[in-house]
């Protein structure tokens, strides 16, 4: 509907559609003519609001039109809606619009103001060594951190918005020459196709930008540390970054990310390929252990060194599980108090890894039900699995699903399933990336950063495991 | 993946799933398995097979765990049969796949030993890299002895055999693929060593020992045996905490010697040196040279191999084969059971002529000795005939049944090194 | 056209996937009349193999698309279906010695206790896994099965040469001639590789020294079998014709065992993980050709291409002895003939049909 020259009419027709009390609406008085400001009360900067706004119409003299009226206010930041549904949309998000009788349009000032978490490490994601600023949830914040990360015009933003009733503010954030523009336009395209009621965090998008959607693995990146972001996008990455939530979701992944930790890019070459190499370790012992050890049990005695063989059958000797439900039994309480753990407050979460960890286990062992070794594989399996902790879902399930392998058909069945998991990630692929990428397809050029962290100075050329624009990041010798 | 293939996915976790938690394709608990650590084999007069099997039995206390013993024996007209006979009258389940050792009892002597130990060359149940002995007495009497060095016997027996593979070279240490291999071989001829049993006690606490020894249940030793021939036989005290260590212990150093699977012969002490000198790695042994004449006092000394090059080759020719031994080692007088002056022990002097001559004359003669073996014996443990046909194809078909009667041999030994 | 692989990963395929199928049975089969000449037997099958890729690439390393593509192009749909059916026969009947062996190694050494229909039947969830997806995949599983093949054959290698006596090999060549033939005729059916070739010429991203990289690849892969083969034979000597399951037996005597137990068992893995593709990939040719003669959606072309292979294993174990006599000894001829044999001719057949054509179409301006 679109705005009249009737100031009556037009604030009733807002008053309709924004029927809600913390929608506010002032009379005041534009030279000589009457005019109405509406603003929400907890979105906007009421001071500014008034010297910027109130102070200069009141000053007015005779009656302003259109034009005058739009050079008239001290606002940098002034838009024009035409119609009711488009300037109520533009309150709603912030802004404060003024109304003037006899003026067929509203006029729309940007003089937001609301509570932001204050710029913090991320829990998620602390390093020792390097930066330790976050993202908060407030997109405009998150912008000014990637703009003082890299002072470049090729620093590129392209915002839209998504959700029917969140309108939710997204940037697709990029290094313009050498982000791919045909992944660009490609990430443009799915978000815009993506009708949902609203995006209350990055995750609802990152489901709407994988091409796989039952995929038990990643398919989309994610960091809440800006000076992760940057290098990403440096790498040809994009980024989206979405009002609301402090995590940013970065297109294409590599696996092979998740094993790198933003500290090994601030310690020694030395240090941090001991890191990658251990993370790479734990991770196969915490999925194979539990499953080779029931296999081995009920299957394959001969791979267990004799003085470990007679520990194991002093341990089980009463109790009353099988070896492949025992150890079932214990992941099914790890898991438990794992959730739990994370679901509770801080201080109770505590009792519970204590009372868990400490009391049940010894407990348990004690009362016969589970025996040492099977707590200890567990424990160990558990504790590995957390030198990844952005994977730890994905191979949680994983550490399951060989669990149940391993107790049914033994060593060969592990064998062929992980034939099967290497056939799915080898053909795996998001936006025309291997996900196993640099080792399947064999990228030699990008093996100085997988597993294996070469010196900065070795690492001349951006991966080629993505398709960038721009191959060279180094020059110098 | 599309949502067809979750859910079909999804169907087959839940088939995997129901084999989980039911997975009885009749396993065998682990509880239920006898663990054999070592089988002795024994021909019973009638002709038939008795296996007695060491199981290891694991026994917690609150501070650490020891391992008891017990033996389980079964009969049978075949290897195979009598290892069936174990689990038949047992109930336990005979894992096989630990046993690193196969005692065989001196009733074989005579007899073409292949026809047992070819079960286990065969058989994937039990590893062919297990170790091969025969026993002075019967086998199973060397499983239920108790040894100051281990609770377990056979652990014990494979320590004082894996010690002399590692570090002295006393023993000639046989595994069943080795023998099967000679036995299979162009000679025929395979050995492994004789256990002796030595009791370390005094002749009143011998006698002793000696009667628990004998006696069917060992209740002190904390063994028990159950017999796989049909009946139960008297079980010791099983749950004994660590049961007490006897006194015996074993002696290696002999070596039998078959051809065609029969024994044929021994080497002693000296010439199962003398044979590990020429077929092994012979670095870090030390061995005896006694009545050195050192100024006119007649002293002992030990020497120590540093490193030692052993050869062995072939002349061949229409006249015949000819041995040529040679063997170079480096030494070092370890010890002596004279005195030394202050002024040599500071010094790097060489090693002494007389020394040296005497230990190359012992080992000369150790050498001459292991040879006259051979052709005594025909059992080609110096692996004449492999060289032969190896090396000297052309000449294999007109030796091949006469390369002992044909065998000539020369032997060089040369020692060098500092005192 | 966009090709499906890459020559580093032709090359991955030949190092890493092809020589571990041959470390199970047939070392010692053909220890059984070859004796010690046993690398002299696998030494001729693997000359064959490499003269047969050799003229292959070098006839047609300029076709821009694969061997049976081709052959439709220039003999016809006919000709072109006769020889997909009968390589699809090939793939299929490569398949059964191998997955006969490497079942009867897993039930017989893995399992001690207690082996059931279960305990192999989860490979073929992986052939056909393996089948349904794009030639890409087979190559990037190549890139990914290497470093595992090559950390198993450097693991099996270093723990059993300690214990090889290599002068076991010797006298050289004193079995005769008939003796070693008939050692490398009873093992056809683990070699013929060229025929995997014929699906990758033309249909991967040509690049410098290609030819070079596959041929030294090729002759690698014949290095790592012979190699084995003289490791098997120098351990066993005299009982090498009875060990029927040569990758668990030769890495155990080493002294490392009697410390750590089986340590051996990482290599043995290791191999073995590489094993399962080596068996998932005659069925994935095979369903490729069916495809050819039948275009019916390729999950149920995988699910019919492994379903004989399948019933056999279950229902027909009693007869294994059968079918080995069957494909070791009259199958043999089959594997040559068009392993081998046909085609190279029929490379150089197409090498002139395609000289001919360019000549027309030059002539013709």
């Amino acid at each position: 509907m679109n705005f009249t020259e009737s100031l009556f009419k037009n604030v009733a027709a807002l008053k309709k559609t924004l029927n809600s009390d913390d929608v506010k609406y002032k009379e005041i008085k534009i030279g000589e003519k009457k005019g109405c400001i509406i603003f929400v009360a907890d979105l906007t900067d009421k001071a500014a609001v008034g010297e910027l706004i109130i102070r200069p119409a009141a000053s007015l003299s005779g009656t302003p039109d259109e034009t005058v009226l739009s050079s008239a206010f001290l606002s940098p930041e002034t838009e024009k809606a035409t119609t009711v549904e488009n300037a109520a949309a533009k309150i709603v998000g912030g802004s404060s619009a003024l109304l003037c009788d006899g003026v067929k349009t509203a006029l729309l000032f940007g003089l937001k103001k609301f509570d932001k978490r204050a710029i913090a490490e991320p829990p998620t994601s602390t390093v020792i060594k390097g930066p330790r600023e976050g993202f908060v949830e407030s997109l405009s914040v998150n912008v000014s951190l990637m703009r003082r990360k890299l002072v470049s015009p090729d620093l590129r933003f392209k915002y839209l918005s998504v959700g029917e009733f969140s309108s939710t503010k997204i940037a697709l954030c990029y290094v313009h020459g050498i982000a791919d523009e045909k992944l660009i336009a490609a990430l443009s395209e799915k978000i815009k196709k993506a009708k949902i009621d609203a995006v209350l965090d990055a995750s609802y998008i990152s489901k709407f930008l994988g091409e796989h959607k039952a995929s038990l693995f990643k398919q989309i990146g994610n960091t809440e540390k800006p000076d992760v972001l940057a290098a990403k996008i440096l790498e040809g990455r994009v980024a989206v970054l979405v009002d609301g939530s402090p995590i940013a979701l970065t297109v294409p992944y590599l696996l092979i990310e998740d094993f790198q930790s933003p500290g090994d890019y601030y310690n020694s070459s030395y240090s941090a390929t001991f890191a990658r190499i251990l993370r790479l370790l734990a991770v196969i012992i915490s999925i194979y252990l539990p499953a080779l050890y029931v296999s081995a049990q009920l299957f394959h005695l001969q791979f267990i060194p004799l003085s470990f063989l007679l520990t194991i059958v002093n341990s089980i000797k009463g109790i009353p599980l099988s070896p492949s439900f025992e150890m079932f039994f214990t992941l099914l309480v790890f898991e438990i108090l794992n959730e739990a753990s994370v679901r509770m407050p801080k201080y109770v979460g505590m009792v519970v890894s204590i009372v868990g960890g400490l009391v049940l286990g010894e407990t348990a062992v004690n009362a016969g039900i589970i025996s040492a070794p099977a707590l200890m594989i567990i424990a160990l399996s558990g504790i590995c699995l957390y030198t990844v902790p952005e994977l730890e879902q994905t191979f949680s399930i994983l550490r399951l699903l060989f669990l149940v392998i391993g107790g049914s058909f033994g060593a060969f069945g592990i064998i062929v399933a992980s034939g099967v998991l290497l056939t799915y990630l080898v053909s795996f692929e998001n936006y025309r990336t291997p996900l196993l990428a640099p080792f399947s397809p064999l990228i030699i050029q990008d093996l100085k950063d997988g597993i294996y962290k070469g010196f900065m100075i070795e690492q001349r050329l951006r991966p080629l495991s993505l398709k960038n624009a721009n191959k060279r990041r180094m020059r110098n010798d | 993946m599309k949502f067809k293939g979750v859910k079909l996915s999804m169907l087959l976790l839940a088939a995997v799933f129901l084999l989980f938690f039911s997975n009885d394709f009749g396993l065998i608990d682990i509880e239920k398995t006898a663990i054999i650590t070592a089988v002795a084999i024994d021909l019973e007069e009638n002709g038939e097979y008795k296996i007695t099997a060491q199981i290891a039995v694991p026994e917690a206390t609150d501070t650490n765990t020891e391992n008891l013993r017990a033996q389980i024996a079964g009969k049978g007209s075949t290897v195979g049969a009598a290892i069936k006979n174990i689990g038949d009258t047992s109930g336990w389940f005979p894992q096989l796949c630990f046993c690193n050792l196969i005692i065989v009892g001196k009733g074989f002597s005579d007899y073409n030993i292949i026809k047992v130990l070819d079960y286990f060359s065969k058989t994937l149940r039990i590893q062919d890299s297990a170790l091969i002995v025969m026993a002075e007495t019967d086998g199973a009497e060397l499983l239920k002895l108790s040894t100051p060095l281990d609770n377990i016997s056979s652990f014990a027996l494979q320590k004082i055999l894996l010690k002399n593979a590692g570090l002295n070279r006393d023993v000639a240490v046989c595994d069943v693929k080795s023998f099967c291999t000679g036995y299979y071989s162009e000679a025929g001829s395979a050995y492994m060593p004789l256990i002796k049993v030595v009791s370390q006690k005094s002749e009143n606490e011998k006698a002793s020992a000696d009667d628990a020894n004998g006696s069917e249940s060992s209740g002190g030793s904390g063994s028990a045996e159950i017999s796989g021939g049909g009946s139960s036989g008297g079980s010791g005290s099983g749950g004994e905490s660590g049961g007490a260590k006897g006194d015996a212990i074993f002696n290696a150093d002999t070596t039998a010697l078959f051809l065609h699977g029969k024994k044929v012969g021994e080497l002693d002490a000296n010439l199962t040196l003398a044979f590990n000198a020429l077929t092994r790695d012979f670095a870090t042994s030390t061995f005896e040279v006694k009545d050195v004449n050192t100024g006119g006092e007649t002293l002992n000394y030990l020497l120590t191999v540093f490193s030692c090059t052993a050869s062995r080759s072939l002349t061949v020719s229409e006249n015949g084969i000819r041995l040529n031994v040679s063997l170079d080692a480096y030494v070092k007088i370890s010890d002596m059971n004279g005195q030394a002056s202050d002024l040599e022990y500071n010094k790097n002097l060489p090693l002494p002529v007389n020394v040296k001559e005497r230990a190359e004359a012992d080992f000369t003669e150790r050498i001459t000795d292991l040879i006259r073996t051979e052709k005594e014996t025909g059992c080609d443990f110096l692996d004449v005939k492999k060289e032969l046909y190896r090396k000297h194809h052309s000449y294999y078909y007109v030796y091949k049944d006469n390369f002992i009667e044909n065998l000539s041999y020369s032997v060089s030994v040369n020692f060098s090194g500092q005192k | 056209m966009i090709k499906a692989l890459k020559t580093r990963q032709i090359c991955f395929f030949y190092i890493a996937i092809l020589p571990v199928i041959k470390f199970f049975m047939m070392p010692s089969l053909v220890c059984e009349t070859a004796g010690e000449d046993l690398w002299i037997s696998v030494l001729i099958n693997c000359l064959f193999d490499f003269t047969a890729i050799f003229i292959v690439y070098l006839c047609l390393k300029d076709a821009d698309c694969d061997f049976f593509t081709l052959i439709e192009r220039l003999f016809g749909k006919a000709f072109a279906k006769t020889v997909a059916a009968i390589y699809a026969v090939f793939f299929l009947l490569k398949t059964v010695m191998p997955l006969n062996e490497v079942k009867d190694y897993v039930e017989m050494t893995l399992y001690i206790t207690s082996p059931n229909i279960f305990t192999f039947m989860p490979v073929f969830a992986l052939v056909i896994f393996v089948c349904i997806h794009h030639m890409r995949v087979i190559g990037r599983i190549a890139d990914g099965v290497l470093i595992v093949a090559l950390i198993g054959y450097a693991f099996m290698f270093a723990l059993a040469l300690p214990n090889t006596d290599f002068e076991a090999l010797l006298p050289v060549g004193a079995r005769g001639a008939k003796n070693i033939l008939q050692g490398s005729y009873v093992s056809q059916p683990w070699f013929n590789d060229c025929a995997y070739f014929l699906f990758f010429t033309g249909n991967h991203v040509k690049g410098k020294k290609d030819g070079l990289k596959i041929f030294a690849s090729v002759a690698v892969s014949a290095v790592i079998v012979i190699f084995f083969c003289m490791l098997f034979y120098g351990t066993f000597t005299s009982i090498a014709f009875r060990q029927r399951f040569a990758l668990t037996e030769i890495s155990k005597y080493t002294t490392v065992i009697n410390n750590t137990e089986r340590f051996d068992y990482i290599p043995i893995f290791a191999l073995l993980f590489t094993a399962v593709f080596s068996l998932a990939l005659p069925f994935y040719f095979a369903t490729d050709l069916f495809l050819r003669l039948l275009p019916v959606k390729r999950n149920l072309a995988a699910i019919i291409i492994s379903l004989p292979s399948a019933i056999l294993l279950l229902f027909f174990e009693e007869y294994f002895a059968t079918i080995e006599t069957f494909i070791t000894q009259i199958a043999s001829g089959f594997f040559i003939l068009f392993g081998t044999i046909f085609p190279a001719v029929l490379a150089v057949v197409m090498k002139i049909r395609l000289n001919k054509e360019n000549k027309l179409e030059i002539q013709r301006g």
